[in-house]
């Protein structure tokens, strides 16, 4: 299902999230402008672009195998988003960044570095901050010094000063950002919103992607755009919420609005928890105040000890106030974090009377023909079989 | 009449078999009713505290790990991975989650749970986090970093700190300075003695089955959180092994019954089915497991100078000395100098890779563990079996991939 969307600047984040390399980057890139990749939406934007690079969320998109990532990470114990994600960095798909910070979301991840260092391909930077388990001072205090450290080898590396000042101006545009992110996942609370699920994930993900200012920018025109759309008709069965790990593209999406839901809003690490509050622009050191938005403000990740509550409240809210009939909890094979997550979830989700699909699935949407008949079930079994 | 070192080891292991039971899920409940102040952590909860406070306590992962062995553990492992907890979860950790699913623990006076030594146990102390029964029980949470630097040493001991006040607010039990000096003193006389073990296990032949480091460690850590007075007899334990193996090393005995031919390291858990399969590589090609996570120790010992001291280096002990924490939650220069470290030092002639399903660490580092065994000439098998079912690899079919191993590499 497409909303018929008709948007020059839609069009232009569809290209870029669909692929690694696009030509906004790529001009970036000739313009003699430095690339900084990450993994994991803990590891802060705002601390490259305070140095002057374009911030760059490494991702598996294109891959349509893991045969080399699978020599290092063994392919039926490990995640296949990782093996797929570092299969792009062996192909040479990110060949064009500058450096590479990887965070320790999950285990996974955390071995990313640890194989990237061994590889072949020999990145100038390449680095890691260890993320806090737990939110609380000690760990933001904790998180800080990470990112402290991480700053001062960015500085010698690169030869940058990141100051006070550049990381303000960094953390208020990322603020801005978010603020229009979340306008744009509010406008989907209608009942006949001017957006779809999938086409949302294209937004968000392209932000990860581009230039800041310009993302920024186009944001801005995109939601205006979609304010000023009508959309008297309603064209789905039920409304579906995605809870699970990252959602880096609108594959998923795509399954449920192809036949007949409307996922209106996620908690993914791709999605809902990277648009999650601001950080505060005030205070006399820009990186406590990061590190405190990561650790103290959105907690979400089912890696932090003591978050089920907090993701519990989250997606409970999420559903009343986005009216969602069904929530779909998704795992990537070997995922423990979110397998265990979803566990619990489903028991109280099921509990409050709110039905929930569990899907196990790999990252690449290959076999989708088992996985489209589970889910056109629960769109039939929640909308109540009638359109 | 004096016993023999035969009898000695005998003895030694059935003391450890009968002390073992208190880390069962019957265990469990049997802790509960001591009449102490009772925790269940969800892994490894550092027996230095709980001792100098006389408190149990008990772990989940142990528990669940001790419920894939003996009599119908296959059916447990098939109830736990039902239950719809992800499939590939580590069994140890689903039969965790198992057992609080059937309902059959006790309620404890405190939880402690922690993302140490992986994710899987992070999420099993979800679980007990959100154990209904449990709801209104006091939760303590200990966030384990990845890095190996003074400044990850300092932020795991200030959360101990801050665990020390919930345990004595919620027990009512003080941690005096005094009573930890005379605990962590012990300690390291435990950890010092079970490194003497260590070094006389290198000797050719071995003198005694080096997997006692193992059991050494688990009755002076584990089984000794269950229950303070088994932590001051864990001491007597390993000084008796302690002799036992000075003698034989003494005498140049091997290990009874076992022509030494081969020595290999087993870079993981010791399998719940270990029994099925160590014996048969010992008695039928002379093949002697040297090391496995739990019976590699290295020594950090608790500074006594004070109760921030001993905190601190507590912290260091548990980060770096704890088996699994060490070689999961670090980074692969770790894992990979250990590996080489092993080998030289306890003369192993080739090095097997089980790699759990259930361990996403060793699962990302194979290759780098292949890699650094070719740069030092160490034959390399990789297996990728289940360290708790032994149906996804059966013992047996392991022996013969072990044994083959041995032949085509010329051991």
């Amino acid at each position: 299902m497409k909303s018929g969307l008709k948007s020059e600047v839609f069009e232009k984040f569809v290209k870029i999230s669909s692929g690694i390399m696009n030509p906004l980057t790529s001009d970036w890139r000739n313009k003699g402008g430095r690339i900084m990749g990450y993994t994991c939406s803990f590891v802060p934007e705002e601390l490259f672009i305070a140095a002057g690079m374009l911030p760059f969320r490494i991702r598996g998109t294109g891959s349509r195998n893991s045969d080399m990532a699978d020599d290092y990470f063994e392919s039926a114990n490990i995640c296949s988003m990782i093996r797929h994600t570092f299969n792009n960095v062996l192909t040479g798909e990110y060949d064009f960044i500058d450096g590479a910070v990887i965070g320790g979301g999950c285990d996974g991840n955390r071995h990313i570095l640890d194989n990237w260092l061994k590889s072949p391909v020999k990145t100038p930077f390449l680095d890691r901050i260890f993320i806090p388990h737990a939110s609380n001072e000690l760990a933001a205090e904790y998180f800080l010094n990470q990112l402290s450290g991480l700053k001062v080898r960015m500085e010698e590396h690169f030869g940058v000063t990141i100051t006070n000042e550049k990381l303000w101006d960094a953390i208020k545009l990322c603020n801005e950002i978010r603020d229009f992110q979340r306008e744009i996942y509010t406008l989907r609370i209608s009942d006949n919103p001017p957006i779809t699920g999938a086409e949302t994930i294209s937004v968000i993900v392209a932000g990860s992607s581009m230039p800041k200012e310009e993302y920024r920018d186009d944001l801005k025109v995109l939601l205006s755009e979609l304010q000023s759309v009508k959309v008297s008709e309603k064209k789905y069965q039920a409304r579906v919420m995605i809870v699970g790990p990252g959602h880096d593209d609108s594959s998923m999406c795509d399954i449920v609005e192809d036949l007949g839901g409307l996922v209106v809003n996620d908690l993914t690490c791709f999605g809902g928890k990277v648009i999650f509050g601001s950080i505060k622009e005030d205070g006399p050191d820009p990186l406590k105040a990061i590190a405190d938005y990561q650790v103290l403000t959105r907690p979400f990740c089912p890696k932090n000890l003591g978050a089920h509550p907090l993701i519990n409240k989250e997606v409970f809210d999420k559903i009343k106030e986005f009216k969602v009939d069904g929530v779909m909890g998704q795992i990537f094979l070997c995922c423990d974090t979110w397998g265990g997550e979803i566990y619990i979830l489903n028991k109280e989700l099921r509990e409050a009377g709110i039905p929930m699909l569990r899907i196990e699935r790999e990252y690449t949407a290959d076999s989708t023909g088992q996985l489209r008949t589970r889910v056109q079930a629960f769109i039939e079994t929640i909308s109540g079989g009638a359109l | 009449m004096d016993m023999t070192d035969r009898e000695i080891l005998d003895k030694l292991n059935a003391e450890a078999n009968e002390a073992f039971k208190a880390l069962t899920i019957y265990g469990v409940n049997d802790n509960a009713r001591k009449g102490r102040p009772f925790i269940i952590a969800s892994d490894d909860a550092l027996p230095e505290i709980p001792v100098a406070m006389d408190i149990s306590c008990s772990i989940m992962t142990v528990a669940g790990a001790m419920g894939t062995a003996g009599p119908g553990a296959a059916e447990r492992i098939d109830k736990a991975t039902e239950m719809g907890v992800e499939n590939r979860l580590c069994a140890s950790v689903k039969m965790g989650a198992y057992y609080l699913k059937a309902g059959i623990l006790p309620v404890p006076d405190l939880i402690i749970t922690t993302n140490s030594p992986c994710d899987a146990v992070d999420m099993l102390g979800q679980m007990m986090d959100n154990y209904k029964p449990w709801a209104n029980v006091p939760k303590f949470r200990l966030d384990a970093p990845h890095g190996q630097t003074e400044e990850d040493f300092e932020y795991f001991g200030s959360q101990l700190k801050e665990m020390v006040h919930v345990i004595e607010e919620v027990t009512g039990r003080k941690l005096t300075t005094e009573k930890f000096i005379e605990v962590a003193e012990e300690s390291n006389k435990q950890a010092s003695m079970i490194m003497d073990f260590q070094e006389l296990t290198r000797a050719a032949p071995c003198p005694v089955d080096p997997d006692m480091a193992r059991v050494g460690w688990e009755l002076a850590r584990w089984v000794a959180g269950t229950d303070p007075s088994a932590f001051w007899k864990a001491t007597d334990w390993i000084k008796r092994l302690v002799d036992v193996t000075e003698r034989k090393v003494k005498d140049r005995k091997g290990i009874e019954g076992v022509n030494e031919k081969i020595r290999f390291l087993w870079y993981d858990v010791s399998p719940s089915w270990g029994s099925k399969l160590f014996p048969r590589l010992k008695e039928e090609l002379g093949a002697v497991c040297m090391k496995t996570y739990y019976s590699f120790h290295n020594f950090f010992p608790i500074d006594t100078t004070s109760m921030d001291s001993m905190l601190k280096s507590v912290a260091k002990k548990y980060l770096m000395g704890t088996p699994m924490t060490r070689q999961a939650m670090h980074t692969a220069d770790v894992f990979c100098d250990d590996i080489v470290r092993i080998c030289k030092d306890y003369r192993c002639d080739a090095m097997i890779m089980p790699c759990h399903v259930g361990h996403r660490d060793t699962n990302a580092y194979h290759k780098m563990a292949k890699d650094v065994c070719r740069e030092n000439n160490i034959p390399f098998l990789f297996l990728g079996c289940d360290v708790w079912d032994e149906r996804y690899m059966p013992p047996d079919v392991v022996f013969d991939r072990m044994k083959t191993f041995f032949e085509t590499t010329g051991l």
